[in-house]
């Protein structure tokens, strides 16, 4: 379920991409891509990290992984205004 | 010394590198792909200095009527020191902590009554009676199995997971790395064992299965501890129900099969010629999947089997700069030295080997004078993860290929909380919800 609403999030963020008036430079979908990729390990790494009873690998991964993948994102984003 | 008695010295050029005259099986997608397959094992090996000869302190105590004595009187303050724990009720010393470790090793032989009865007798005693539901093929009337050695292996493999090894290799059996009792005999058809102390094997049993336990991850990082101490039994259990089984199975099969407990056929050499791991800092097996949490048996056998090679994931160059192993250990026993030596520590340590040598003196001292048999080391090594997240592949892939990393990578290894726990947090063991057996079981063939 994680998973699913993860590429639902990831696919409304690439459509909204998608339909700027603006055409999105090439390194913009580049960073997008690889800050998504971040997003969805740092989710990885808490939701299995969790499983293997590591509380402090699991929002440590979150934090690294997942942080960085939202600042891409976010560069990402004011690139296309 | 090399095995004067032996006749199957010729298919070794020397004793680290794979035999020659076997059939090897095919390699590819027994690991992922950062562990390479190769022809010697990555630990250096001198032949003109190897020293054959019964090197486990403990079992040196156990078998010493003089030692035992002292071991006893040794264990009996020890007892009291664990008692003195439990009546504080020290996290990881409850009561349920050591009745857990002790219900661990239920059938495990070594943990029978260990200094009150004799353990060889009660070796032989187990083996009596798992050959009683043995039906081989000669009581059934129909020939013994029949295939080509590729096939043998994949059935023993496929068959040592289902009786519960996590992991199963085959190497060939080099005289070279017996104890200094055991030698490959050609004149014996049986196994003996002559009056003289020594057992001779038949050179027929050339071929040799080593079997894997897995050790539970939650309960092994709760070392020293009873609980950590149920996990490291657990996993001696696993290995010795696999090994027992296996002994069943093939003699089903019509083949023989023998049983030599760890201390007469150090079950680590054949384990790296099987490419089950590398040696670590521990001085021990590590391996590319489990880590530190896996214990080793062997069988030898003459049902002629397809052999495995040695591995490499630069295990050796990452040892040199991690160190959470050496900085785990309670007693001081693992090196902090950076390079590898072929210096052995004190006198229960096997001379002709380059390794970081453990103290063998310091850590037997301090788990049997603490009533514990800690597996510190182990538990702590950064290869020991489990595989919830992909996050371990990412990080053992870098680990193998980028080895120099080593000393940051177990700094994360510390920063994301990995190792050791902390012993206020023991007693949260009783209330995870784990596994059975406290390990999933999937990661166990290619």
């Amino acid at each position: 379920m994680l998973n699913l609403s993860l590429g639902f999030l990831i696919g409304i963020a690439a459509s909204w991409l998608y339909i700027q008036p603006q055409p999105v430079p090439w390194y913009a979908w580049g960073l997008f891509a690889s800050g998504a990729g971040a997003v969805t390990f740092g989710f990885d790494v808490l939701i299995g990290s969790f499983k293997e009873h590591q509380p402090r690998a699991a929002w440590m991964g979150l934090g690294l992984f997942g942080g960085l993948g939202v600042v891409m994102i976010l560069a990402a984003s004011g690139l296309t205004w | 010394m090399r095995n004067t008695v032996s006749g199957t010295h010729g298919a070794f050029r020397d004793p680290g590198t794979i035999p020659e005259g076997f059939v090897y099986r095919d390699q590819r997608g027994r690991y992922p792909w950062w562990v390479k397959s190769v022809d010697r094992i990555t630990t250096p090996v001198d032949a003109s200095t190897w020293e054959r000869k019964t090197s486990d302190k403990f079992m040196m105590l156990i078998l010493d009527p003089s030692e035992n004595e002292k071991a006893k009187a040794r264990l009996e303050k020890a007892r009291k020191r664990m008692l003195k724990k439990m009546r504080n009720q020290e996290p990881g010393s409850r009561l349920q902590d050591f009745a857990l470790h002790y219900a661990s090793e239920t059938y495990f032989a070594a943990g029978i009554d260990l200094f009150n009865a004799g353990f060889i007798t009660k070796l032989l005693e187990i083996r009596a009676i798992v050959s009683t539901l043995i039906h081989p093929p000669e009581e059934l009337g129909v020939p013994r199995w029949e295939g080509t050695e590729e096939e043998a292996s994949a059935m023993v493999e496929a068959a040592g997971i289902h009786l519960g090894a996590s992991q199963v290799g085959f190497t060939a059996l080099n005289p070279d790395w017996l104890a200094d009792t055991v030698y490959v005999d050609p004149q014996v058809e049986e196994t003996t064992a002559t009056e003289d102390g020594r057992i001779l094997v038949p050179e027929a049993m050339k071929y040799v299965i080593v079997l894997a336990g897995q050790v539970p991850m939650a309960a092994q990082i709760r070392a020293p501890s009873q609980i950590g101490d149920a996990a490291d039994r657990s996993g001696y259990e696993n290995r010795q129900m696999a090994w027992e089984r296996m002994f069943n199975f093939i003699k089903g099969l019509g083949y023989r099969a023998e049983m030599v407990p760890g201390f007469l056929t150090p079950s680590i050499p054949f384990a790296l010629m099987a490419g089950l791991g590398e040696m670590g800092r521990t001085n021990r097996l590590i391996s590319p999947l489990y880590g530190g949490a896996i214990r080793l048996e062997t069988i030898l056998t003459d049902l002629p089997l397809a052999l495995d090679k040695p591995i490499d994931f630069g295990l050796q160059a990452f040892c040199r700069g991690c160190k959470k192993c050496a900085k785990a250990c309670p007693a001081k026993a693992i090196s902090m030295d950076d390079e590898p030596s072929w210096d052995p520590k004190g006198p229960y340590s096997t001379r002709g080997k380059k390794v970081w040598y453990d103290d063998c003196d310091r850590c037997s001292d301090y788990t049997s004078g603490n009533h514990l048999y800690c597996g510190a080391c182990l538990a702590a090594c950064t290869w020991n993860k489990d595989n919830k997240t992909s996050l371990h592949a990412v990080a053992k892939a870098l680990g193998a290929k980028v080895p120099s990393l080593s000393p940051l990578m177990a700094l994360m290894d510390d920063l994301f909380g990995y190792g050791l726990v902390p012993k206020e947090k023991w007693n949260d063991w009783w209330n995870l919800k784990l596994p059975i057996k406290g390990f999933d079981s999937y990661r166990t063939r290619r």
